[in-house]
Order: structure tokens, then C-alpha cells, then sequence
């Protein structure tokens, strides 16, 4: 439902009760008048398109928390990437472990799925994503040298579901080093070890 | 804040017009009791608690910004 026809004795009230069907924000919307007369105006509302909609839905949750936010949409062949920049601020949005992070994430897609079903959304804060991800591929292939010159395991720091794809598809592509895990939830660890069946 | 729990709790359920976000501030604390409709509380909660989750999380960072701690209760 993107679209929506609604009526008031005037234009605002018109859009009022539109957007009250829809359950948006008027910043959400495009309106346009069909007919207007003395009693009554109608008007149809449509859903902004997906870009700028993304930018005003951001910028709503983060300036009714108190953040001041600067924003910046770029597409890519994936879908939108978001990345929030915020002065001194950038902290409390990524939260430990990119906590934060991944709740704006959740949220704003999960809003944003409503109306647009099919688009993919990546939420960065301060490109904290892809530094992340250029340290941990990195610190993968450290490990990975160490581990082929000695032939001893060596375990990783506790890392989150989504990082420890990363490592994998990093090491995928070193040979003669294997990954497996030991623990469960927050002190899951990864171990990076010599296969030595390769050899 | 409580505009911003309301605008999305009311995006996600059946019956938005149920919802009624309570604000009780404190010293140090914020409390927000936040009240659904019969059979939208699993809609508010989401899959494994993670719509909670999530909206627990981004409130408590908004609070930590003013220093302050925050408690998110949702009542049918």
C-alpha cells in the first residue's frame, strides 16, 4: 500500500487523516490534490521514493533522540547504503560491539520493508562497517602467517556471527589453514589451525 | 523520545490506536510504559525478542547521550 486517497473538510485535514491510515509522518509523503470544493478536499498520498524516504526516516529517529545527524545515501548494485556521521556522537551509535548499530539497522529496515518489500538497506555509522571489516581481514591474514609458520592454533577475540563470515571467506582463501569454533553465545572464539591434511 | 517509540511501535502493529506510550522521568532514570492492543504484543516483541531488542537498545543510546539510564516496559 503505497498509495492512499483520503478527504478532510480541508487540505490538512485531508492529509491528517491520510497519513493516519498510512501511519507515517507527513515528511514521508507526496500529496496531490484530486478535487477540492467548499465541503470537502480530497487528496492522494504517495510514499516518497525509496532514497529520500530512507533520508527522512533517519533523519527522524535520530534527531527525536537527540543526535545531529549528517547524512549521505549513496546506491550501489546491492541496494542503499546509508552511513550516518555525527559530531563526537559516533560512539554512542555503534554501541559495544556495533550493538547500536545493528538495532538502527533492524529498525530501519523493518520500517522501511513496509514500503518498499524488496529493497536491501545497509546502515553504517562513521563507515564503521568497513573499517571494521578492512581490520578484521587483515588481522585474519596476520594470524593465518603466523599460525603456517609455527603449526600451533591460534584463537581470535570473540567475534559476532556476521564477523566471523568475514574471517572465513578471508581464510578460504589462504591455504593450509582450517577455522573452528569452541564456547557458546558471547565467548564463542575462533580458532585458526594448521590443516595439516592438505600437506 | 516517547514521539519516537510511538511513531514506530505504531508502524508495526494491527491496531495503532491502542498504542500509548507513558513517559514516568526520573532523577536519573527514565521509565516508558508502553501499552499495545490485545494480539500485538508478539508484534512488538518480534522473533527471538528482537524488535524489543532493537528498540530497547536505541532508546538506552539515546538516553546515554543525557546521561541517563532508561527501562522499557511493554504492557498488553
Amino acid at each position: 500500500m503505497k498509495m492512499v486517497e483520503a478527504s478532510g473538510k480541508d487540505i490538512n485535514e485531508a492529509i491528517e487523516n491520510g497519513i493516519k491510515i498510512l501511519r507515517v509522518r507527513k515528511e514521508e509523503i507526496d500529496y496531490e490534490i484530486t478535487s477540492q470544493n467548499d465541503e470537502e478536499t480530497v487528496v492522494k498520498l504517495t510514499i516518497k521514493e525509496p532514497r529520500q524516504h530512507l533520508h527522512e526516516l533517519a533523519t527522524f529517529i535520530l534527531s527525536s533522540c537527540g543526535f545531529k545527524p549528517n547524512i549521505e545515501i549513496t546506491k550501489d548494485d546491492k541496494g542503499l547504503y546509508l552511513n550516518i556521521k555525527t559530531r563526537h556522537t559516533d560512539a554512542i551509535l555503534i554501541g559495544r560491539k556495533g550493538e547500536t548499530l545493528w538495532s538502527l539497522q533492524y529498525l530501519i529496515s523493518r520500517l522501511m520493508k513496509r514500503f518498499h518489500p524488496n529493497l536491501k538497506i545497509l546502515v553504517d555509522v562513521g563507515s564503521y562497517r568497513m573499517r571494521r571489516n578492512n581490520f578484521l581481514r587483515k588481522k585474519a591474514e596476520a594470524i593465518a602467517c603466523i599460525v603456517l609458520q609455527t603449526g600451533r592454533e591460534m584463537a581470535l577475540d570473540p567475534l559476532t556471527k556476521k564477523e566471523q563470515q568475514i574471517v572465513e571467506t578471508k581464510l578460504s582463501e589462504i591455504k593450509g589453514v582450517k577455522i573452528y569454533t569452541i564456547g557458546k553465545g558471547v565467548s564463542k572464539n575462533v580458532i585458526i589451525a594448521p590443516n595439516n591434511e592438505s600437506k | 523520545m516517547k514521539e519516537l517509540i510511538e511513531h514506530i511501535v505504531k508502524a508495526l502493529v494491527d491496531s495503532p490506536d491502542k498504542v500509548a506510550v507513558n513517559e514516568i522521568a526520573g532523577e536519573k532514570s527514565i521509565i516508558f510504559e508502553l501499552r499495545v492492543g490485545e494480539g500485538d504484543l508478539g508484534k512488538v516483541i518480534g522473533k527471538e525478542g528482537r524488535t524489543a531488542k532493537a528498540i530497547r537498545t536505541i532508546v538506552t543510546a539515546a538516553a546515554m547521550k543525557q546521561g541517563k539510564r532508561t527501562v522499557l516496559e511493554i504492557i498488553e
